[in-house]
């Protein structure tokens, strides 16, 4: 009885763990198997899934395109924001931790929850003024109202977690704040880092509204020109999931490299004392 | 030194003499940078390859900003508003935003610049545009744009499958629903109509129904107006084709659905873009066994009233290099590019270019081609570019009469009832 029973709930396991994949892993793969199909099979219903495979897609992209000019500018923009994002962050975090201070950690996530065309009018005056519209510059800066909410709610708890007598010790030590915090927070706050950087650039590659406006000819990000194949009369979903496969594989191989140290990141602050 | 070289000025103009006149130079604006923001369309496409031939011209290079058309206008506006000086010359569609755009101060007023000899080409010819181009592209006395295409729902239908099943080609417009019937009874595994369900985007396919019928979107004196049988009638036709034929999730559907479909064969028929007929062609086997008309009349009616509009290319109030792009807008407007772009399937405003050799050499290659070409002087001849109530905020408006329809599709209310709760939707807009 028990055994029929356990056999029940594995099998109702499978069903589950099948319906998950298929909803997460369809759409990847329908893209990723699209990209490499001739143009007039992409849409084909139902799908054909034995096609001779094709690169004339990507090389569509790369050619016709410069979408690997776009691409290095969504290299530019996340990575500068997700340093800049950190960088505002670690301090901030660990001050917020150490006073329990909660209301600034809350306001900047306010910052992040209000709609982004509420910031786009105001910056682009404010950025038409300082010359800065369509540079890199001005989309990090912009990017940064997503980074830096993300890194401090991460790291938050990893502060939290830390024994204060560790950072007391540190300072009778003689170490000064700079210090305490680069030798003696740092390290142990590590994977904390890591998953906050990786989210925040996660997240700052895939932000579209702000590189939509604030961006120039020479700064359009990946995720922006990517909507270039979809139009009147030209609609080109070959070279769009050739696009949307490049867009997904920064991230994805960022996260394949340091999952052991992502996966242990986001439970190491989850059980404290 | 200033005042002689004024002196000697004013005396040649009073005098005329010829030395000092100057003349139109398309190297006038030599070494200079325009920025193009533009929808993506096959005009932009084509532009995109051509763009090189206006820098050897002129010594004006380009920077050509293509988006999908939402993203388009989202960074349009929001540009504008925050009057930047980012963009110099932009893609605009007259009969949708004309109203707004003009009243928010975002267009330059063209026609000074049309009439200056200095600034223009003195074979321009801007009369050589269709009147009722020019008349969309005109709001209010300012002259917005200058026309770069012209286009407009088209009937298409698959011929074979027509043969196939022994059904006539449709003559009138209630014959589409009754074609639809047979087709569904001659081969059920056959998809038989698709065309746009998506809220904002009815309107553009729907209105040829409603017009045909003898309906219209506004009473005899100018106020809103829908809940007429003729409209009604003709709103409740479309909503039943896509209901009772339509492919499932219709309802959000716009043309890049709908051509998806028609290109691969699952549809027998639809009423889309005159635009997509270049993207159409490229799926195997669609040159040979489709057909393309303007939707037929109404039977009992006998109105033909189909939709034109076209595109325009306008230079930006806060551009500071408004000459340059002027001479963009003249060169990319002119005879021998419009004669170029119709091999991308960009139907010509210019009546030059639309009755020229060139055009006639590419339309006589094929037999659609030529049904595509006939299909555009009628539509250009004959049909309208107001396909809304009247009012100036002319997406907010479709949206309504979008609605309507799609609660008769959803079953919500009846065509009458869904139709009628639309007028006062709509008064509120004027």
């Amino acid at each position: 009885m028990v055994v029929g029973a356990r056999r029940v709930t594995r099998l109702l396991d499978a069903v589950q763990l099948g319906m998950v994949v298929l909803v997460l892993v369809a759409p990847v793969a329908w893209m990723v198997l699209s990209a490499f199909k001739p143009r007039t099979e992409v849409a084909a219903l139902p799908p054909r899934l034995v096609f001779t495979p094709t690169l004339e897609n990507f090389a569509e992209l790369f050619q016709r395109t410069d979408f690997l000019e776009n691409t290095v500018n969504s290299l530019i923009v996340a990575g500068g924001s997700t340093a800049l994002g950190l960088l505002l962050a670690f301090p901030a975090a660990f001050a917020m931790s150490w006073h329990r201070m909660t209301w600034p950690a809350t306001a900047t996530l306010f910052a992040r929850m209000a709609p982004g065309t509420l910031f786009l009018l105001p910056w682009l005056m404010m950025f038409t003024a300082l010359g800065l519209v369509g540079s890199h510059l001005a989309l990090i800066l912009t990017h940064a109202v997503i980074t830096l909410p993300v890194a401090i709610w991460v790291l938050l708890p990893y502060f939290d977690a830390l024994p204060r007598e560790i950072i007391e010790s540190a300072e009778i030590d003689g170490c000064r704040q700079h210090q305490t915090l680069l030798r003696v927070a740092l390290p142990m706050v590590a994977p904390g880092v890591v998953v906050a950087a990786i989210l925040c650039f996660v997240f700052s590659w895939n932000y579209f509204l702000f590189a939509l406006v604030l961006s120039g000819f020479d700064s359009k990000t990946a995720i922006v020109a990517s909507f270039n194949f979809i139009g009147e009369g030209v609609t080109n979903w070959g070279a769009l999931m050739a696009a949307a496969t490049v867009i997904a594989l920064p991230p994805l191989i960022l996260t394949l490299i340091i999952q052991r140290r992502l996966v242990g990141g986001l439970s190491a602050g989850a059980v404290k004392g | 030194m200033r005042r002689r070289t004024f002196a000697a000025a004013a005396a040649a103009s009073v005098l005329g003499l010829p030395a000092l006149a100057q003349d139109f130079n398309w190297r006038g604006q030599d070494g200079r940078t325009v920025t193009l923001l533009l929808n993506n369309h096959p005009w932009s496409q084509a532009m995109r390859e051509l763009a090189a031939e206006f820098t050897a011209r002129t010594g004006i290079r380009t920077r050509i900003e293509i988006f999908n058309e939402e993203q388009f206008r989202a960074r349009l506006t929001t540009l504008m508003q925050g009057r930047s000086a980012e963009v110099d010359v932009f893609m605009s569609l007259p009969s949708r935003e004309g109203a707004v755009f003009k009243r928010a101060g975002w267009y330059t007023d063209l026609a000074p610049l049309i009439a200056d000899r200095r600034l223009t080409a003195p074979d321009f010819n801007y009369e050589d545009f269709g009147a009722g181009m020019r008349q969309q592209a005109t709001i209010d006395g300012l002259v917005a744009t200058l026309p770069i295409n012209q286009e407009g729902p088209l009937f298409y239908w698959r011929r074979d499958i027509f043969q196939r099943c022994n059904i006539p080609e449709p003559r009138f417009l209630e014959d589409i629903p009754e074609a639809a019937a047979r087709i569904r009874a001659c081969d059920a595994n056959q998809g038989v109509w698709a065309a746009r369900g998506l809220r904002g985007a009815v309107n553009y396919g729907m209105s040829g129904f409603v017009f045909n019928l003898g309906g219209s979107y506004a009473t005899a004196d100018g106020k809103p107006g829908l809940c007429n049988p003729a409209t009604i009638r003709g709103i409740e036709m479309y909503a039943n084709l896509l209901k009772d034929y339509g492919p499932p999730g219709a309802l959000n559907h716009t043309f890049t659905q709908v051509i998806e479909l028609l290109g691969q064969g699952r549809i027998a028929m639809t009423h889309e873009s005159s635009n997509e007929f270049a993207n159409i062609m490229r799926f195997p086997g669609r040159a040979q066994d489709l057909g393309v008309r303007v939707l037929p009349p109404g039977r009992e009616t006998g109105i033909s009233k189909p939709l034109v509009i076209g595109w325009g290319l306008a230079v930006s109030a806060h551009s500071r290099q408004k000459e340059a792009a002027w001479l963009f807008l003249q060169w990319a407007t002119s005879t021998e590019v419009q004669t170029r772009l119709v091999q991308n399937g960009v139907a010509p405003p210019r009546a030059s270019v639309f009755q020229g050799p060139a055009f006639n050499a590419w339309a006589n290659e094929m037999p659609i081609r030529r049904a595509w070409a006939e299909a555009l002087i009628e539509i250009g001849r004959t049909g309208t570019g107001v396909y809304q109530s009247p009012t100036d905020r002319v997406p907010e408006a479709r949206d309504i009469i979008g609605n309507a329809m799609q609660q008769i599709v959803l079953g919500r209310a009846s065509a009458r009832d869904a139709v009628c709760a639309a007028d006062p939707e709509l008064a509120r807009l004027q």
